[in-house]
């Protein structure tokens, strides 16, 4: 089975990687995206795909698409990945000091603005 | 978007914040919000720190002198550092204290409501005056303030020499040295 792949990857996601397996693990493609308009072609043996797209950017969890293909010998498939940021909040320390005598001030307030 | 205000409390404070970039301001009792460096921080995905600095724009000037009022005569020369409240841990430089007794201190902090409280040690002073022993405690409460600081002269010590078996007769010439502890 040959399938022409047109993908699409939203570009806030990018660099990432587009990894193709069946549902028995073997591989089909392994490649990186750089851009967000792709075109990929590959022949499988398998008629059931798993098709994972996993940004570099851990702030973007990878999403799959599982493809149950017929019994034709060519397909064209169309797929849109699009993501979104999930909301990572962490511990941040601070420290505040006088500028000229290096010791801590000892009340103060820091505003932070996005 | 995302603000976050972060209490700090004796130099240091944290907070659980998005990442992303973040414009920074300072509220501080006694100092310029002006002079906030950097004023810009990112939040990472993990755990992260960041340090700033914040500096006033008030003068003191401490005068050492036999006195510790206006008007006493003033040590020549010495040196005063400033501390924290127990004057074990010293901040920034020691400031020399010149041939009229003052050292003078730039870029404190000060506040008219709520003086700001600042600690020195004296560490030297002139060949003829005592060093204050204790912390120097001061409420900056103006943008410029003189404080004054005793510094006792030494006293002369008067001292006999006699012979231990015959009562009250000197002995001639010696010489007895003392060494401080």
């Amino acid at each position: 089975m040959k399938v022409r792949l047109d993908l699409t990857v939203s570009n806030n996601a990018l660099p990432a990687l587009i990894i193709i397996r069946g549902f028995s693990g073997r591989l089909v493609l392994y490649k990186r995206l750089n851009g967000g308009k792709n075109s990929l072609c590959f022949s499988a043996r398998e008629r059931n795909l798993i098709i994972t797209v996993r940004p570099f950017n851990a702030c973007y969890p990878e999403k799959s698409y599982f493809i149950k293909f017929g019994c034709k010998i060519c397909y064209r498939l169309r797929l849109d990945f699009i993501f979104t940021p999930k909301v990572v909040v962490s511990e941040q320390r601070f420290c505040l000091y006088d500028e000229f005598y290096r010791f801590p001030i000892s009340s103060a307030v820091l505003e932070f603005e996005n | 978007m995302a603000n976050y205000n972060v209490q700090i409390t004796n130099g240091q404070g944290s907070e659980s914040m998005k990442s992303g970039n973040y414009s920074v301001a300072v509220s501080a009792t006694g100092y310029e919000a002006t002079t906030l460096s950097p004023t810009t921080y990112t939040a990472g995905v993990s755990a992260g720190s960041g340090s700033f600095t914040v500096s006033a724009n008030g003068v003191l000037t401490l005068i050492f002198n036999e006195t510790g009022a206006e008007g006493g005569t003033p040590i020549t020369s010495g040196s005063v550092v400033m501390t924290d409240s127990t004057g074990a841990t010293e901040y920034g430089s020691a400031i020399t204290i010149d041939a009229s007794g003052q050292a003078v201190f730039n870029n404190v902090p000060y506040d008219a409501n709520s003086p700001y409280v600042l600690y020195f040690v004296q560490k030297e002073t002139d060949a003829g005056h005592n060093p204050y022993s204790g912390v120097i405690t001061v409420n900056m409460a103006s943008a410029s303030q003189t404080e004054y600081v005793l510094n006792s002269p030494i006293a002369a010590q008067t001292f006999t020499l006699t012979d231990a078996n015959y009562a009250g007769l000197p002995v001639a010439s010696a010489t007895l040295s003392f060494t401080g502890e």
